[in-house]
């Protein structure tokens, strides 16, 4: 039964897919990351020895002091340093330093990465494990089979454990390769102390043990995400907010695990799936938890604490599996969508009273809207994606406070507008009462020494002195734009004084990966709408193709929906963006040259209102040209999750190799296209819209063409 | 009006679906006959130009008498088709009136007709009341029987209709089987069945697909000719069937109350295919359809 589930989960061609994407990604990373083949030497015996005796003396001090403090010596801090000293001591006993150079383990242990790829990979294989019965309509026959709910239950999530392991398996082998490829592994037999991260591990294991280690570290914790995604799975059934719970509890984790803390010795920091995958940090010294009084290292901790969890999912999984039952019910929810959905009804009852049904033939257009709206779902997941921007927005672009930036203002507001001889004036007077004031420093010294004056007199001066340094930083900034406007002018070109913060921030914003992910569940549904159905029949589509406006008008209505709702979806979350920031930010001066924008070159003899006009305009091209293409890929795939896998891999693959720094990519990359500024002005914009746009009409044609036949 | 088909072939891989698929239509109901897996769903996918054919073409030929390609006419053609799918998938959030409407604008269906066109199908097909419901919200009968009225929307001069009657009960069966019927008259209607009792007495011509290939082309009275004196009704015991069922192609098996025959007991009548009489107590039937269906593809049936 277990080949059986396998067996199914391997005919997802997506799988298979995405799978190779991710292992062409873990191989571009580890070559990378496996470029400096520099091999390192262990320390000395004596020298590991002197560090390991630092720590039990610490220890030892430790005890004395809770000893003169009268804490008990069956108390948790005592029996803590008791536990160190044993583990150090037997480590100092058994470690013997290599003298021979270690190659290719150091780097190999601190490439983590691939742990990022192998959960994006579970979360794919999971999501299916227990969904594809209930969306091929097959679960209610499954249901009914005898013994099918438990057994099929059993079979399904071991069979999800042997996946997640050979996942594991797989992208570990592919990276331990390309290491031992690039740079060669030396002599496994060493103890891991000898490498310098490690050099305060307690645990007397090889190098080549450790090894093992952190296979079986990122088995158990991959396996235990495949149980938790699948667990989310039964209970919403639908693949996008599947994807998106598992992305939480990932982003979860990695927040946990990447996070600067204030206290690096916070226990979450390495108690948590990512800090298990990756293993480092669990060994790199002894950490325990204080459990009812007991010593407990983090290691066996966060295995019992899986196991447990391990137990739990399972639980819930053959619990919510056998039960069956759909999505997750919520009374009052529940209560509530029915109240909706009777006034609804009653609503429409009415007017058939008095009219009869009503019947409309309906527009094209708004029929194709409606589809992508409301018959996917997605509604729900781009108002969810819309208060996560909203949010995101309120936190990322929040009001200037520093110091600095008020100075700056206040400099800027007084110099507003063009370059005039009053204003060079004001510059040089303000250079020399700086300068000047600066130069008094030395003297107040002496006098202050000399007591020429009183210590009062001296702090004062002192303070004015440090503000005075602070905006002497601030005046270069200015004294740099006159520069610069100076040099402008030179060339024939206008700049002037403007206080930019807030236009810096407008124009540099950061990619939009909620607009993003939005548009892409959203078009990647244009023509798929058409072939799903509940049993395998290939959907309305068989239908709409044989009417006489079914092919034609109907695709060009998918279109021009595409075109009509990504362009309001681009505008919408931009102009979230641009609210906050006019909002929190003075916006001084729409009609000053663009150039007066401090990392705004390039715009020629355009004001800030024509960039303003040119960047929003274009930031809803590539999206529309980006729905464009999610379009035609569901019209060729047929499935949206197919689309979105191709237009994903086409638009970010070659934003990550740029971002590696592939140079023949940084003119493909759809994201500094949908940020538009940077490569506008580096006047790539132009290119990278003709390659795209020529994509897109290749894609659109083939689409119409095999839609139309 | 004529609808030609010309040695249509389509294949899936090495498994051929359709061989040589060769008939001429004209106005009327024709029977698609065939067991699963016949092949009569990928021909109505080329018919309906969801699906390109390997070989062969189809020609249309209309009342001026101009004969052209399907696939050369388009829009054209597809304007004068009507399509029931096997399995269809539809918008389960529309009612049925907004789908209805939606199918109206798709079919170009003229907006001062389609109100009307519209009210009288889905009276016919029992759909009225629940026109404000939402598709999901129906049972499958209902789903079925949309699918139905969008397909006779727009009075096209074409229907084609795959399993028109399957997952409906049987006054239902009925009730559609008259409706399709009243009209026919001046439509070609194509209906995929392997439910010999759908077509039985509707059909013009039947034509009986096996494994891709014609086997039979002929109105149903030729057909069920053909086994004139070929089906008989044999009295027995009941602990004789199994013998009897080695023997002959037993087509159904009918238990009495009580003996029909009180001097050999019998209790069980036979509906028995042969070519001899299989008993000296046997008496010839009246031969149907169904008969030939079985003499054509069934072994025996299994007692009741
Ligand atoms: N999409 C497909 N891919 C592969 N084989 C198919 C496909 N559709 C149908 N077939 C095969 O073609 C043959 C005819 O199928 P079909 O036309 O659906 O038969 P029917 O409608 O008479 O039951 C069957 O053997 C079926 O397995
Ligand atoms: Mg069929």
């Amino acid at each position: 039964m277990m080949r059986a589930e396998i067996r199914k989960i391997a005919g997802y061609r997506f799988l298979w897919i995405l799978m190779a994407v991710l292992l062409v990604l873990n191989f571009l990373l580890c070559m990378e990351s496996a470029s400096q083949p520099e091999p390192t030497q262990p320390r000395e015996q004596t020298r590991y020895l002197a560090a390991v005796e630092s720590v039990i003396d610490g220890a030892y001090r430790n005890l004395s002091e809770f000893t003169a403090m009268g804490i008990g010596t069956d108390a948790y801090p005592y029996a803590y340093q008791i536990r160190v000293i044993s583990l150090y001591e037997y480590a100092k006993e058994s470690v013997t330093m290599p003298t021979e150079p270690i190659t290719g383990w150091q780097a190999y242990f601190e490439y983590d990465a691939v742990n990022i790829f192998i959960f994006v990979m579970l979360i794919a294989v999971s999501a299916f494990v227990f969904t594809q019965e209930e969306k091929s309509g097959f679960m209610a026959i499954l249901r009914t089979t005898h013994g099918g709910r438990t057994k099929t239950a059993f079979a399904k999530i071991a069979a999800l454990l042997l996946m997640s392991t050979a996942v594991v398996l797989i992208f570990t082998a592919e990276t331990w390769i390309i290491f031992a490829a690039r740079v060669g592994f030396s002599d496994a037999d060493v103890p891991l102390q000898a490498l310098p991260f490690f050099t305060r591990t307690p645990y007397v294991w090889s190098v080549g043990e450790y090894l093992a280690v952190t296979v079986i570290g990122k088995m158990a914790a991959g396996m235990i995400f495949s149980v938790a995604v699948a667990a989310i799975s039964l209970f919403v059934y639908n693949y996008p907010l599947i994807y998106a719970g598992g992305m939480g509890i990932f982003g979860a984790n990695y927040l946990l695990y990447a996070l600067q803390y204030q206290d690096s010795e916070h226990p979450l920091k390495h108690l948590n799936l990512l800090a298990l995958a990756t293993g480092n940090t669990l060994v790199q010294r002894y950490r325990a938890l204080n459990v009812f009084g007991n010593v407990v290292g983090y290691i066996p901790f966060l295995l019992s604490m899986i196991l447990v969890l391990f137990v739990i999912l399972s639980g819930i999984i053959l619990f919510k599996f056998h039960g069956g039952g759909h999505a997750v019910q919520i009374p009052w929810l529940n209560r509530a969508a029915a109240a909706i959905r009777r006034g609804i009804d009653m609503m429409c009852q009415k007017s058939y009273a008095r009219r009869g049904i009503r019947i409309r033939p309906s527009g094209f257009l708004g029929t194709e809207m409606r589809k992508l709206l409301l018959s996917t779902r997605m509604i729900w997941v781009l108002a969810a994606l819309l208060l996560l921007k909203g949010y995101l927005s309120v936190q990322l672009y929040t009001p200037p406070q520093s110091y600095t930036d008020a100075v700056y203002r206040e400099y800027m507001d007084a110099l507003a507008g063009p370059m005039t001889e009053e204003k060079r004036q004001y510059l040089s007077d303000e250079r020399a009462q700086i300068n000047e004031y600066m130069d008094r420093a030395s003297e107040m010294e002496r006098a202050y020494y000399a007591e020429e004056i009183t210590r009062r007199e001296y702090t004062e001066f002192v303070q004015e002195y440090n503000r005075m340094t602070a905006r002497e930083a601030v005046f270069a900034l200015v004294e740099d734009r006159a520069d610069f406007i100076d040099a402008m002018a030179a060339e024939g070109y206008e700049a002037w004084f403007v206080y930019d913060t807030g236009w810096k921030t407008l124009f540099l914003t950061g990619f939009d990966w909620t607009l993003y992910a939005a548009i892409l569940v959203l078009f990647s549904a244009t023509f798929a709408v058409e072939y799903t159905s509940q049993t395998s029949g290939g959907g309305f589509a068989q239908i709409l193709r044989t009417t006489k406006h079914g092919r034609e008008r109907t695709s060009r209505s998918k279109y021009m929906a595409a075109i009509l709702l990504s362009a309001a979806l681009a505008a919408v979350w931009n102009a979230i963006d641009a609210a906050r920031i006019f909002s929190v930010y003075h916006m001084p001066m729409w009609g000053a040259p663009a150039a007066s924008v401090n990392q705004i070159t390039g715009a020629g003899h355009w004001t800030i209102l024509h960039l303003l006009l040119a960047v929003y305009g274009l930031r809803i091209v590539a999206c529309v040209l980006l729905a464009l293409l999610l379009a035609a890929f569901s019209c060729i795939m047929k499935k949206s999750i197919s689309a979105i896998a191709a237009v994903a891999a086409l638009t970010l693959v070659p934003a990550l190799l740029a971002g590696l720094g592939v140079t023949a990519f940084f003119r493909m990359d759809y994201i500094s296209f949908m940020r538009v500024t940077e490569m506008m002005l580096q006047g790539e914009y132009g290119n990278y819209l003709a390659v795209a746009g020529i994509a897109c009409a290749g894609t659109l044609a083939c689409a119409e063409r095999m839609w139309r036949r | 009006m004529k609808l030609t088909i010309n040695g249509i072939s389509k294949s899936y891989g090495n498994n051929r679906a359709l061989d040589a698929f060769t008939a001429e239509m004209t106005p009327g109901i024709y029977a698609l006959l065939g067991p699963n897996g016949a092949g009569k769903s990928t021909l109505i996918h080329i018919l309906t130009e969801n699906l390109r054919a390997d070989a062969g073409e189809i020609l249309y030929t209309d009342e001026a008498g101009l004969t052209r390609n399907i696939l050369a006419m388009g829009t054209a053609y597809r304007e004068k088709l009507g399509f029931m799918p096997q399995y269809p998938g539809l918008y389960s959030h529309f009612t049925v009136a907004q789908f209805m409407g939606y199918m109206a604008s798709l079919k170009g269906v003229p907006k001062k007709h389609a109100k009307e066109q519209i009210e009288g199908i889905l009276q016919a097909v029992d759909l009225y009341d629940v026109a404000n419901r939402r598709i999901g919200a129906l049972s499958g009968g209902m789903k079925q029987r949309l699918t139905l009225a969008q397909a006779v929307l727009g009075d096209p001069e074409i229907l084609i209709l795959d399993e028109p009657t399957a997952g409906l009960d049987p006054k239902q069966r009925i009730s559609i089987r008259n409706y399709i019927s009243r009209i026919a008259f001046d439509k070609i209607v194509l209906i995929a069945t392997h439910v010999v009792s759908d077509v039985e007495y509707i059909a013009k011509d039947v034509i009986l697909l096996k494994r891709g290939v014609i086997v039979d082309n002929a109105p149903p009275a030729a057909l069920t000719e053909k086994i004139r004196e070929k089906v008989w009704l044999v009295p027995a015991r009941a602990e004789d069937v199994p013998a009897m069922q080695e023997k002959f192609r037993v087509i159904r098996i009918t238990r009495e109350d009580r003996a029909v025959d009180a001097e050999t007991l019998s209790d069980t009548t036979l509906r028995v295919l042969s070519e001899e009489r299989p008993a000296e107590q046997a008496r010839p039937a009246v031969p149907s359809l169904e008969d030939y269906y079985l003499y054509v593809f069934g072994d025996a049936v299994s007692p009741v």
